[in-house]
């Protein structure tokens, strides 16, 4: 049947077509076939003659059978595009153009089948459609246009993202000259002229960030950037593309702006300021802290940690701090902390750790802010100690008060009771014993306000003048003026204090000091004792101690102690006892800025210690 | 005349002492004035009398700044002491400060004996009041 069909004496001519082509009856079995097409369908050394198409390609399209059908019936169907997965299941697409086949009657004996494999086409469709869509998507997200210009025709093309930029109406051509008139005079303009001018003579492309005046008059911020195009070694136009960057670079300088005004912020608050990553290695610090470390540049502290920068204990002090905080993500806030610098000087201050949360909630650091507060601590202890010495001053200035109006009282009573006396006496005998009474208060009243004055003087004397001397030389010289009373009382002096020992005093002071103590060491004597006074001293802090150390009848500290140095205390009923000698001598240690204490035991005698003030 | 058996003068300042006494012997006959120079002393008397349980003073004057023990020491022991006698303490001081005369008015309320405040000097007036009162 199939060899009397007319175009068996083709068959050879057909199995040489240069383009797959299948020829099929009625029954939809091929009768002839290019070998392209059989390689095209991987039909090559297999029996495919006379085979039906539906068991050649196991499943075919509907539509493909329809439109075989079709041309059964002497119709002309479109070419088709059908996909077709060939042995590796490689996709492969196929544009199937099916023809009537006629007879030399004329009659339809089946079908023509031509296939051409279209896989590339396709797929290069494909990737442009795909291009295009990216191209357009990417332009109009990142708004970014293109544009080109072709040498030859002299012609500018640019999409509609472009003029959009530049804010152009409808109708406005734009051209390869005025869209540069569009960049901003001066550099933005030079600019884009010597990259259009270097990428026609030098074949150099650009990318430049300039800002343009668009159409209506907003300034705005592009980022350009082109290539010459070439054929063949000739110049034949430009591409490039223009993107709005105005946005960003807004953004970026307001991003800027707050840096710079948290930089200043930071740089110049009288705080010290860093931030610590969770290794406490510091990522900034500002001019304050660097300041305090010695350090002069930023850079030469970042990535370091407290070990490098403190002593191994501070800086575990530190650490365990941080991690504290960074752990229970509390902030530590004004923690008054003391530092001793290796020249001995103490600094304080009042620290806080914040711990620095990142988006997630975990830490990711800490801010810490310091205050060296040792001036105002030293101003606060200058204060307190200002506020004691006054309220002592005030103590001690009533207590002067109270003294010298008791003692013109006591004295003033007795005159207005011994002249009430005088007024009614008549006997001569008594009134010459009421007379000797008043000249004899009158004296007295004398002598205290004398003492009295002497007092005020030592208290306000406000700028005392101290001499360095030598102790032994004053102490000789005070011990030759009570030389007699020394010799009376069979009394020996032991000075322990070597003869270069120089202290600072006013002379006069310490002379009566010494005198006043030293003849109390006398006076105070056991009655069947000879009196060893010893002399040595000792160095506490700021002072020069002198103890004066008796064998006398010592006193009980614990009865009289605070009254040992009062003012008219006196405490054996010597009549010769005024009760004023350690009160001036006290007072006169003070104004030097001293201090004076007492050890004393019944029966075994008195040590008076003398705190003469070094520094001022 | 009012008659006192026993007065003591506690007081350092012998002119005070020789006023006290001079007006005393004008206004009133009185067996016996001992002097003392300070509290300690006359303390130390007026306990060797109560061991003695000899006839305790009617009449205490009392200075309050004396040496080695003052009035208001000599107070503080004096009030201890077991004293069933109601004996009547005139502080007389040159002291006008509020202090003391709170601590005087504290003491009168801490002790049977009688307790009075007399500023320096001393009056005859004053003295005649007070020996009145105590009169034999």
């Amino acid at each position: 049947m199939i060899m009397n069909t007319p175009i068996v004496s083709n068959q050879f001519l057909i199995k040489q077509l240069p383009k797959a082509t299948a020829f099929i009856n009625k029954e939809f079995k091929v009768v002839l076939a290019s070998d392209k097409w059989a390689e095209d369908f991987g039909f090559q050394g297999k029996d495919y003659i006379g085979k039906s198409i539906y068991e050649l390609f196991g499943s075919t399209s509907k539509k493909w059978s329809n439109n075989l059908l079709a041309c059964f019936d002497g119709k002309f169907p479109e070419s088709e595009i059908e996909v077709y997965p060939d042995n590796s299941s490689k996709e492969r697409w196929f544009e199937w153009t099916n023809i009537p086949w006629y007879d030399e009657q004329e009659n339809i004996i089946g079908a023509i089948v031509q296939t051409e494999d279209v896989t590339d086409r396709v797929k290069n469709e494909l990737r442009v459609e795909k291009l295009e869509f990216l191209l357009k998507e990417t332009g109009e997200h990142g708004k970014i246009g293109n544009w080109e210009y072709q040498k030859s025709k002299d012609k500018f093309t640019c999409c509609e993202m472009i003029r959009r930029i530049f804010e152009v109406d409808d109708d406005f051509e734009i051209n390869i000259d005025n869209s540069v008139n569009f960049y901003k005079t001066g550099y933005s303009r030079n600019t884009i002229s010597m990259a259009i001018y270097s990428a026609n003579q030098k074949k150099t492309p650009w990318n430049e960030k300039l800002q343009i005046v668009t159409a209506k008059g907003n300034e705005k911020w592009v980022n350009v950037s082109g290539k010459p195009l070439y054929k063949n070694g000739e110049y034949v136009g430009l591409i490039g593309i223009v993107q709005d960057i105005t946005d960003f670079v807004q953004k970026e300088q307001k991003t800027k702006d707050n840096e710079h005004l948290l930089k200043t912020l930071i740089n110049n608050l009288p705080l010290q300021i860093y931030i610590k990553d969770t290794q406490s290695k510091k990522l900034l610090a500002n001019k304050s802290e660097l300041q305090f470390l010695g350090i002069e540049n930023e850079c030469d502290i970042i990535g370091k940690d407290d070990f490098d920068l403190y002593d191994r204990a501070t800086a575990q002090k530190f650490r365990e701090e941080d991690i504290e905080v960074m752990i229970s993500q509390i902030p530590m806030l004004n923690k008054e902390l003391t530092r001793t610098n290796p020249d001995g000087s103490v600094i304080t201050f009042l620290t806080s750790k914040i711990p620095l949360i990142g988006e997630n909630g975990e830490v990711t650091g800490l801010v810490g802010i310091s205050m060296d507060i040792s001036e105002q601590k030293q101003k606060q202890k200058e204060l307190k100690s200002l506020i004691s010495v006054t309220s002592s001053q005030n103590k001690k200035l009533i207590n002067f008060a109270h003294i010298v109006s008791h003692n013109l009282r006591s004295h003033s009573a007795n005159f207005a009771m011994l002249l009430d006396f005088l007024g009614n006496e008549e006997d001569e005998n008594e009134r010459t014993k009421i007379m000797e009474m008043l000249m004899d208060s009158s004296k007295h009243l004398m002598e205290t306000l004398h003492n009295l004055n002497d007092i005020v003087a030592i208290n306000t004397e406000s700028n005392i003048i101290k001499k360095e001397v030598n102790f032994n030389k004053k102490l000789n010289a005070v011990l030759k003026q009570v030389n007699n009373q020394l010799n009376k009382a069979k009394a020996t002096v032991i000075s322990e204090v070597s003869d270069d020992v120089y202290i600072n005093v006013v002379p006069d002071y310490l002379k009566n000091i010494l005198t006043n103590i030293i003849t109390n060491a006398l006076k105070y004597k056991k009655p069947d004792v000879d009196p060893i006074i010893k002399l040595s001293v000792n160095y506490v802090q700021n002072y020069t101690v002198i103890s004066i150390e008796d064998n006398g009848l010592g006193l009980d500290l614990k009865k009289y102690g605070t009254k040992l140095f009062g003012m008219y205390k006196t405490f054996h009923g010597n009549s010769d006892a005024k009760g004023l000698g350690l009160y001036i001598t006290k007072n006169q240690i003070e104004a030097m800025h001293g201090k004076i204490s007492a050890t004393s035991q019944v029966g075994v005698g008195s040590t008076f210690n003398l705190y003469f003030n070094d520094k001022n | 005349m009012t008659k006192i058996n026993s007065i003591f003068i506690v007081d350092d300042d012998t002119i005070t002492i020789y006023g006290i006494k001079k007006i005393l012997t004008s206004v009133a006959t009185c067996k016996d004035i001992f002097e003392f120079k300070n509290g300690q002393m006359a303390l130390d008397r007026i306990k060797e009398m109560v061991i003695e349980k000899s006839e305790l003073p009617d009449l205490i004057f009392l200075d309050i700044n004396m040496p080695i023990m003052d009035g208001w020491e000599f107070m503080e022991e004096f009030i201890k002491l077991p004293i069933n006698k109601k004996v009547n303490i005139n502080i007389v001081t040159s002291s006008i400060d509020q202090f003391d005369m709170d601590k005087a008015e504290n003491f009168k309320s801490l002790t049977h004996h009688t307790v009075i405040y007399n500023s320096k000097p001393i009056r005859r007036a004053d003295i005649e009041k007070i020996t009145a009162a105590i009169s034999v």
